[in-house]
């Protein structure tokens, strides 16, 4: 009984992460159609910028705020030399972006080696629930991560810059001739989705093993969660993750961790087939 | 001598290599209302997509109020004082009207200048665009380019799908805004019951260029003008 | 004769020529990367051609490794005295080949995967392929499978195998040059032009009366039946298979290639992926562990500002100025 409630717990904090992971992909291309093949480097990012500052003596609270905001500098320098010189050209900006979580691998690999790296939780006891000790920080994590998809839907449905965002989605061209400056926006947006994934690895960075190559274990998932969900709502990709990591976390402790990705690739290219516009189409209303 | 709201000169524009508009000049005065007559294809579209910096004029200059927008991007053009109604209306159809109308300046503090002129959306505030009428449709989309208090509106055919009751209340709402603010505006329309109505002004556009000239009142004078004028 | 197939035809004459003023090493070497430079012929195929951006494409190369390696190590199941090239072969196009057919029905069915996200699933693909290498005790796991023989003249193992570089590097650049031959020849016809209004315009494609899904399928199969030769002549060389020809790591590799060389033209991959490990080769020592890092960069750098490639480029310059002196 124990066994089944950790899973269920390790389960939600798996996909309440790969949640802010879909969201960060979804936001950048819904907004700038734009694959974001280095989304998982930025995740990585934020996992070895908490590893950096913590050995360079910052305590970890401090570290894990600043370790997404480094990932968010990365992000908008990416974006004006990359993303800015090809986004016109759509399949040329996912190989550009593929080119850039290559170089970025590759830096971390010179500035860390190719091995794997741990961070330390910080000590914060466990609690007891439904008869065995939990980790305290795992529910920090899913706290986080809960506050960070509800301050996320927030912004995008109650501030003026929200809707500006909502307009430039839904259409780029008109939403200019409006006055909405949309590159401005697009810098933010492509910088806002840096940050989440950044954020995403440094809550993350305590229970995972830190090394160059984990990111694509999250790129993956992240499109395949956008690709079931559906891109037309924000609630597409959360509706995604919560499928395909649950999927995922229930296959992995039931068979095996690669039993677990061949089901969840398997049900995902299903429910592409039978519904290519994703489990939570919204139909476009055309004015 | 008050600056015109818009002066083209020699512009050159298409899609691609094309070429749509060949060497077209034309003014707009201040509050003047300026109806583009020609056929289908002609490049009237293409022009006010120009004009709005959806396209970039491979050559030529478009000045509005003396600073000069051609090559700049749309926001910017926007910002200059010009707004746009483009032909289909282009609302966004899953955000509601209060939505669509703060889009159209996103610094305003609420909508009230659009509910003044176009009292009907008020009623309908938190309705999805989508589901209003077309006539509703055609005010929400003109409201919205009004709220960024441009000098010159762009309309592209605002009767399309319309009833004639309803096009004679936007006219009298434009005429009314016109005297209010000064407003100028280019009317691209296949109903010449609404350019007569709003517009002082009419020019031919043919092959790319302003081929001729009337005022609507010589137009109104003779019914056969604007045939004779658009086959020429 | 199109600027293209004229470079194809220099470069083919001076690749015969070579071993003759060249080195044992760089023989031996170049015999390897013909190998290397079929596989970024099939990518440039489905990419340059049709528009297709396969992400994972070192799956249907791995997969003909592993096939070739099979049938040739008498691991059949049922077939343990099996041991011939030839089948080998045939069993390495056909791996490829059905590998690529699986993938194009999964994505190129009704309404079609959306081209961005296409490519984004064939990476899914080639990692998960990748893993199930890597766990699966028969295929050798993570080690793979080794001491793949080499190519033997006979029916079935017998008769004279080929290890020397000489002779290997006239088979592949052979192999190399039929293929090529072969896909250009198709890519002149009615397929090519099915194929270009494909890349370029969906929907111009249905005035000539071609269903598109059918096309996508025909050419990604054939680009994986070509892939598929190149693993088994790779691994006939390399002597053994593992699971890094399929999964991602080789993908990015022969997107690298094809994106420096250009994906316009056949001989314009097939160039870059030479020149490519070439380099590598002499500069990788040199520069330890930068090298990985300058070529993520030169990649990068030919995305942004050349998408034409080096050698695409080149033809390109070369096509125009021909022009000049035409005019």
């Amino acid at each position: 009984m124990e066994r089944l409630a950790i899973s269920l717990l390790d389960g939600t904090n798996a996909v309440l992460v790969l949640m802010l992971v879909s969201l960060g992909l979804a936001i950048i291309f819904g907004l700038m159609k734009v694959i974001n093949m280095a989304h998982g480097e930025f995740i990585m990012l934020g996992a070895y910028g908490v590893m950096a500052l913590t050995e360079a003596g910052l305590p970890f609270w401090p570290a894990l705020m600043l370790a997404p905001l480094i990932v968010v500098a990365i992000g908008l320098v990416a974006e004006e030399l990359v993303i800015r010189r090809t986004y016109t050209r759509l399949l040329d900006t996912i190989l550009a972006t593929w080119g850039l979580s290559l170089v970025l691998r590759q830096a971390i690999i010179l500035l860390y080696g190719p091995g794997s790296h741990a961070v330390a939780a910080p000590d914060l006891g466990t609690i007891s629930l439904f008869g065995s000790p939990y980790p305290a920080y795992r529910l920090v994590v899913m706290g986080l991560s809960l506050a960070i998809i509800a301050g996320t839907i927030a912004v995008f449905f109650r501030t003026r810059f929200g809707l500006a965002a909502r307009a430039v989605i839904a259409n780029r061209d008109m939403a200019a001739c409006l006055g909405i400056d949309t590159r401005r926006l697009d810098r933010f947006t492509f910088a806002f989705g840096a940050g989440l994934a950044g954020l995403a690895g440094a809550v993350m960075a305590p229970l995972i093993s830190i090394d160059p190559a984990a990111g694509l274990g999250w790129l993956v998932p992240g499109f395949l969660a956008i690709l079931v969900g559906g891109l037309g709502s924000l609630a597409g990709p959360l509706a995604g993750a919560a499928g395909i990591g649950g999927l995922d976390s229930f296959t992995s402790t039931l068979a095996s961790p690669i039993a677990a990705q061949l089901v969840v690739f398997i049900v995902a290219i299903a429910v592409i087939r039978l519904r290519p516009d994703g489990l939570v189409a919204r139909r476009r209303r055309q004015a | 001598m008050p600056e015109p709201a818009l002066i083209i000169r020699d512009l050159v524009a298409g899609y691609g290599d094309g070429i749509v508009l060949d060497g077209l000049s034309l003014t707009v005065g201040e509050g003047e209302a300026l109806a583009l007559l020609g056929r289908n294809g002609v490049g009237k579209t293409t022009l006010l997509k120009t004009i709005m910096g959806l396209i970039r004029p491979k050559s030529g200059e478009i000045r509005c109020r003396d600073r000069c927008i051609d090559g700049r991007p749309p926001f910017e053009i926007a910002r200059a004082g010009i707004g746009y109604v483009p032909q289909g209306r282009e609302l966004f159809g899953e955000l509601t009207v209060e939505e669509n109308l703060l889009l159209g300046n996103l610094k305003a503090r609420d909508a009230a200048l659009a509910y003044g002129y176009f009292p009907a959306l008020a009623a309908k505030r938190r309705e999805p665009a989508g589901r209003l009428s077309g006539g509703q449709q055609q005010q929400l989309a003109i409201g919205r380019a009004l709220m960024g208090r441009p000098a010159l509106l762009l309309l592209d055919e605002p009767s399309e799908g319309i009833q004639p009751s309803i096009v004679a209340e936007i006219v009298l709402i434009l005429r009314r805004i016109m005297r209010d603010t000064g407003l100028a505006l280019i009317l691209v329309e296949q109903n010449i019951a609404m350019v007569l109505a709003l517009c002082g002004r009419a020019v031919f556009i043919d092959h790319g260029r302003v081929v001729g000239e009337e005022t609507t009142a010589a137009l109104q004078a003779d019914p056969d003008l604007v045939e004779t004028r658009l086959t020429l | 004769m199109s600027m293209a197939n004229r470079v194809a035809l220099a470069a083919l004459i001076v690749f015969a020529l070579l071993p003759l003023i060249g080195s044992a090493g760089l023989t031996a070497d170049l015999a390897i990367y013909f190998a290397y430079a079929l596989f970024a012929v099939s990518l440039a195929f489905v990419w340059g051609q049709a528009g297709l951006l396969s992400l994972g494409h070192g799956v249907f190369f791995g997969v003909g490794a592993y096939a070739m390696s099979i049938l040739t190590l008498g691991m059949t199941p049922g077939l343990t005295d099996l041991h011939s090239t030839w089948i080998g072969l045939v069993g390495a196009v056909a791996a490829g080949a059905l590998a690529a057919g699986l993938t194009g029905l999964l994505c190129f069915a009704g309404k079609g995967l959306a081209g961005a996200f296409f490519g984004v699933v064939t990476l899914a693909i080639a990692f998960i392929a990748e893993r199930l290498a890597t766990s699966s005790t028969w295929l050798g796991g993570l080690n793979g499978l080794m001491n793949v023989p080499p190519m033997t003249l006979g029916l079935n193992g017998e008769g004279r195998a080929i290890f020397d570089a000489l002779p290997l590097y006239y088979i592949s650049l052979a192999t190399l040059a039929t293929a090529m031959a072969g896909l250009s020849w198709l890519l002149a016809g009615r397929f090519g032009v099915l194929l270009a209004a494909i890349r370029d315009n969906e929907l111009r494609i249905w005035s000539l009366g071609a269903d598109v899904r059918r096309i996508k399928i025909q050419a990604y199969v054939l680009s994986g039946a070509v892939a598929g030769l190149a693993g088994a002549l790779f691994v006939t060389q390399f002597g053994f298979a593992s699971p890094s020809l399929i999964g991602f790591s080789l993908s990015l590799d022969v997107l690298i290639w094809v994106a420096i060389g250009g994906r316009d033209s056949l001989i314009a991959a097939a160039l870059g992926a030479i020149t490519v490990r070439l380099l590598e080769s002499r500069l990788a020592d040199l520069m330890g562990p930068v090298w990985p890092l300058i070529l993520g960069l030169m990649f990068m750098a030919s995305v942004i500002f050349f998408p034409r490639g080096l050698f695409g480029s080149l033809i390109a310059a070369l096509e125009r100025s021909g022009r000049r002196q035409d005019s």
